[in-house]
């Protein structure tokens, strides 16, 4: 899978579990200043592992994976391999 | 700790209508037969804090129109009424109130209807029409006692889509939706009166559950009497209501060191950052309580249906710290960064 389609593809669920349309890809998704809360970041995970036929280790999941989309991204990507 | 396993008590009870919560077909019959004893089982039912909600093919307007005669409108929560499947009713009610679906009780005469929702919803539990006065005395929908907060349940979820629906024509930004409605958050410590609800809290919570530890109600008697331990209970209003007690954490302290043994949340209040202000003012009063704590530990164990726990230590600043199998160990260093929820008055009577 390319960095590309994962990002939009990330960015567009996002918008889907959130309602927001506009995305600032250098927003800290969770935590201080973060665009959802824990529940929020729940299901959009689950979302994600459905989307992309993946199953995090809940161990990555952490503040510095949700710090920004490309660091998200990245995670998927790895997972996806 | 544990009380063993147990079978998922019923949260929501799903009736369909026709020759099941009534007897005859409203959309050929508007004098459909209600008896008193159903009358006085949905009544039962709601008084051990047991939601109702309805699965039926029929017209919405009509069947809240009868509802609304047979003045048992109130009872009902989310009421699916259209002509598709009662697997995909089901699965609307289960996301309204946010309960998984083992905790989903169904009640149907048609028996291929039950039979496509327990094949496709096999968690379910199904009943057949006719079972209906034996309900109350199955397992799943008992409790050990009955609590205020159990008493109140259905009104709390009605003044949470009250909430909703102002949420959803509010003009303004969501965080002055928030400041809007006047949330306090009371942070104290428990004692012996508030150990039933300690344990309901550890018994019903699923998603804000780092644990999913079912502790027997002696261990928290324990927690509440220990002197190394401490029980921290959490009480929310707001301008729809009040909601008692919503969430409880059980520490201990050990050296310089806390151990969160037990956080619970309730998910009915998912979604105003309760959760996290609530473990936040938590950790602070214990930090300031007990000087000399330098670190707070929480174990976490991976069930998936869980994960807004682990996220909610995330926000809350705690790292990873060690794993063995499903269970793991994460560390908040003090003194932690204090966050404020500038939507939301907090107490804290510690």
């Amino acid at each position: 899978m390319d960095i590309n389609t994962a990002k939009s593809e990330t960015i567009d669920l996002i918008k889907k579990i959130t309602g927001k349309t506009n995305i600032n890809v250098d927003s800290p998704l969770i935590g201080k200043g973060g665009i959802m809360d824990s529940m929020t970041a729940a299901n959009f995970i689950n979302s994600l592992e459905e989307k992309f036929k993946i199953y995090f280790m809940h161990e990555d999941l952490n503040l510095e994976s949700f710090s920004n989309i490309d660091s998200l991204v990245n995670l998927i990507i790895k997972y996806s391999k | 700790m544990t009380a063993g396993n147990e079978k998922m008590k019923i949260k929501c009870l799903v009736w369909d209508l026709d020759d099941t919560l009534w007897e005859g077909t409203l959309s050929e019959n508007w004098e459909i037969i209600f008896t008193q004893e159903k009358r006085d089982l949905i009544k039962k039912i709601d008084e051990v804090g047991i939601l109702q909600s309805i699965a039926s093919r029929n017209d919405l307007e009509k069947v809240l129109l009868k509802l609304g005669e047979l003045e048992i409108s109130d009872y009902f929560l989310y009421p699916q009424c259209h002509w598709g499947s009662k697997v995909e009713s089901i699965k609307a009610i289960a996301d309204k109130l946010n309960i998984g679906f083992d905790t989903i009780g169904y009640i149907e005469d048609n028996p291929f209807e039950l039979s496509e929702v327990q094949f496709f919803l096999p968690e379910v539990r199904g009943y057949k029409a006719q079972e209906y006065s034996n309900l109350l005395n199955l397992e799943e929908f008992k409790s050990s006692f009955i609590t205020n907060e159990s008493k109140l349940r259905r009104k709390m979820m009605k003044s949470r889509q009250e909430r909703e629906d102002a949420e959803g024509s509010y003009k303004g930004s969501r965080e002055d939706f928030l400041k809007s409605c006047n949330m306090e958050l009371t942070v104290r410590c428990a004692n012996s009166n508030d150990v039933d609800r300690i344990y309901e809290l550890a018994h019903r919570t699923n998603q804000m559950n780092n644990i999913l530890d079912r502790l027997d109600r002696d261990v928290i008697v324990d927690y509440v009497n220990a002197n190394n331990k401490v029980v921290l209970v959490s009480e929310l209003e707001d301008r729809f209501g009040q909601y008692g007690i919503i969430g409880t954490s059980l520490f201990e302290i050990k050296d310089r060191k806390c151990f969160i043994n037990l956080f619970c949340i309730s998910c009915r209040i998912e979604g105003r950052g309760i959760g996290a202000a609530f473990l936040n003012e938590a950790i602070d009063s214990l930090a300031s309580k007990y000087s000399n704590i330098n670190e707070v530990y929480c174990h976490y164990i991976d069930e998936k249906k869980n994960r807004p726990a682990l996220m909610l230590l995330q926000v809350n600043g705690f790292k990873h710290f060690s794993k063995e199998g499903k269970k793991s160990t994460y560390v908040l260093k003090l003194p932690m960064e204090k966050d404020g929820f500038e939507w939301l008055k907090i107490n804290n009577i510690t």
